[in-house]
């Protein structure tokens, strides 16, 4: 680690609803926290607030088939590789922090469903989300003016967080309700390591978004993460990545995907399928992948970019 | 049990089978982790039968080690977590259309490949875990059944019994090093470990096998019980696509196992298929795909057996005294023998 030159911190956040959290992160990682702490509470401002579930993203996100609220989440550190997950974990809406409890509690990496419940309460954590098992519907503790929003909306998004330190550490994390009326136990690729999230000290940090069941059988950070490794800048690795996988799935027309990645320069690239995003929640619309970025500089606001899809 | 795979080796006598195709023909391939050859050549039977499919080799080679408890670590009857229940894990690629099916933390079913392969002809999705994949298993036909045995319970007893030692638990109280459960979070975090007070051999074999056809199809397939005393809901590398196998036709495929909690975050199948496409030798993308691992965590254990579509085959290895042992069969070979490679 090349302590005497000094780098400056990043924060980036998949689509543009990811402002907040980015900002809450910004915050932290300017303070002097380090990026798991900036990475989890960003996390965590999300998963508690309803206003994100249209987004697929914690306590308001839309329910599986059963009518339960299921979260996948993960935090993978760059210093060490380390990394922790949940899967399909029910009733614990900070499911992040549980993931971040995996990764520092257990020599595991990833706990599922009933375990990695039973595991967040022994570890401390209440359970504040109430599914009911009562056959056709949920009634869970949520305004119903979310829940419609949430049925309005089709689209795969989750939300991934990057954080790069001043001090040339790197860490990521991704939290996700998962897809409408998924089958319950389904578990998408937002926690899988190299799927949904990737870090790694002497390169940088990805992040993906978009049709998990897709997205995991080409495992995308992974790729954009070995072709930064490999010299490429994060932008060019992104649209790559994007490029060889949309030639290997040619005769279906491209699935959903968004990726965002940082090196430990700080350079911020994306590259997207996505043709146009949809806010649900402020009506607004981008064209292609809108992603929040904030370069460093204490006090100031995240930027929204937009990535445009890869032809 | 550690050394059943020992025995194994020794009694090896050559298993000749039915070749078709010509007898110098280096595919069709079947590979796989470990001297599991009754796995081999039941894949190999398959593909024998003139309209064999090689997912279906897959199916029934990894299904066969579920059913004769290869090692005591694939199939029922295994690996108790904490609590004394068995668990599995298991996916099924094909490299022609990246499908993949997987299930994780499969409760009271045997046939773990079998329910993963449901999971990718049966729903929309990719991976299923925990109660729920039981409950989709029963859906689609699948028997459900305890997975404990004699043996299981004894080894579950035993380690209660023993102070619950090893376990998968850090930076708890009461001192997880000394004590059994229930656990509270401890005040400190230590800087995580490395993986050397982790898991000796007998603890982290998982069947990963690939088989090419004669088109240069591909397609991989993973089953195991997991780590002994696991924390219950643990989910190791050997469903997660990518780490535990991956397959790519035209290109090659590779299985993994090993120390999973580790590996997994490093996805040496799909590293090493990638590294194939790149026009690596499949020794020299097996050893790359490692490196990194090894050099992350230097204590840990684990192989990754790597064939390209041309039936090409190879694996690297790290920590493993003695070496690793995989098992291959193609007509060139005329036999499923046992091959040798040295760790680094």
């Amino acid at each position: 680690m090349d302590s005497a030159r000094k780098r400056h911190a990043v924060v980036v956040g998949t689509w543009a609803f990811s402002a907040e959290p980015v900002k809450v992160a910004a915050r932290l990682v300017s303070q002097g926290c380090t990026c798991e702490d900036s990475v989890e509470n960003a996390l965590n401002l999300a998963e508690e607030d309803e206003k994100y579930g249209p987004f697929q993203v914690g306590r308001g996100g839309p329910p599986n088939q059963n009518g339960e609220l299921e979260m996948d989440a993960a935090i993978m550190s760059g210093k060490q590789m380390s990394f922790g997950a949940v899967t399909a974990l029910q009733g614990i809406s900070r499911a992040s922090s549980v993931a971040r409890c995996v990764m520092e509690r257990s020599k595991h990496s990833m706990l599922t469903a009933q375990g990695a419940q039973d595991f967040a309460v022994q570890s401390g954590f209440h359970l504040d989300i109430l599914n009911t098992q009562s056959g056709d519907g949920a009634s869970r503790i949520q305004s119903s003016e979310h829940q419609a929003k949430s049925e309005s909306s089709s689209q795969h998004d989750t939300l991934g967080i990057i954080v790069l330190d001043s001090h040339g550490n790197i860490a990521t994390g991704v939290t996700s309700s998962g897809m409408k009326n998924k089958a319950r136990g389904r578990i998408g690729d937002s926690a899988l390591p190299g799927s949904g999230l990737f870090a790694d000290n002497e390169v940088g940090a990805v992040c993906c978004s978009g049709e998990g069941d897709q997205i995991m059988k080409f495992c995308p950070s992974f790729m954009v993460l070995e072709l930064m490794r490999q010299g490429m800048e994060p932008e060019t690795a992104c649209q790559t990545a994007i490029r060889r996988i949309t030639k290997r799935v040619k005769p279906s027309p491209p699935f959903e995907l968004a990726i965002i990645a940082v090196n430990m320069e700080g350079k911020v690239g994306a590259a997207t399928t996505v043709k146009e995003w949809g806010d649900t929640v402020t009506g607004r619309s981008y064209p292609g992948f809108p992603f929040a970025v904030w370069s460093g500089i204490a006090g100031e606001e995240p930027q929204i970019r937009s990535a445009q899809p890869e032809t | 049990m550690a050394t059943s795979w020992q025995r194994g080796v020794c009694l090896l006598l050559p298993i000749f089978v039915s070749w078709v195709n010509t007898k110098s023909s280096p595919l069709p391939l079947v590979i796989n982790t470990w001297p599991f050859t009754n796995a081999t050549e039941k894949a190999w039977e398959v593909m024998s039968e003139g309209s064999g499919k090689a997912l279906d080799a897959v199916v029934a080679g990894c299904g066969q080690c579920q059913t004769q408890q290869c090692d005591g670590t694939v199939g029922y009857g295994g690996s108790p977590d904490e609590t004394g229940e068995t668990t599995l894990d298991a996916m099924i690629m094909n490299g022609d259309t990246f499908e993949v099916g997987s299930v994780g933390d499969l409760r009271r079913v045997k046939d773990a490949i079998g329910v993963a392969r449901a999971v990718m002809d049966y729903t929309q999705h990719t991976l299923l875990a925990g109660e729920a994949a039981t409950r989709f298993a029963v859906d689609m036909g699948f028997k459900e059944e305890s997975l404990s045995t004699n043996s299981s319970v004894q080894m579950w007893k035993g380690w209660k019994s023993g102070h619950c030692q090893p376990n998968y638990r850090k930076n708890v109280s009461p001192d997880p090093k000394t004590h059994c459960g229930p656990y509270k979070p401890s005040s400190n975090v230590e800087e995580r470990q490395r993986a050397s007070d982790r898991v000796g051999r007998d603890n982290h074999d998982t069947i990963g096998m690939v088989v090419v056809d004669i088109n240069s199809r591909v397609m991989a397939g993973t089953t195991t019980n997991g780590m002994n005393h696991k924390v219950p809901g643990r989910i190791g590398d050997s469903p997660i696509v990518g780490a535990g196998a991956y397959a790519s036709s035209g290109v090659g495929g590779a299985a993994a196992t090993g120390d999973g909690d580790i590996m997994m975050r490093f996805l040496p199948a799909f590293h090493a298929v990638t590294l194939l496409g790149q026009g690596l030798t499949v020794t020299k993308a097996a050893q790359v795909a490692m490196a990194p691992i090894a050099k992350a965590y230097p204590t840990f254990s684990g192989a990754v057996v790597v064939a390209d579509a041309k039936g090409n085959f190879g694996a690297a290895c790290h920590g493993l005294q003695g070496g690793f042992h995989y098992s291959v069969a193609t007509p060139q070979i005329g036999q499923v023998k046992v091959y040798v490679v040295d760790c680094t």
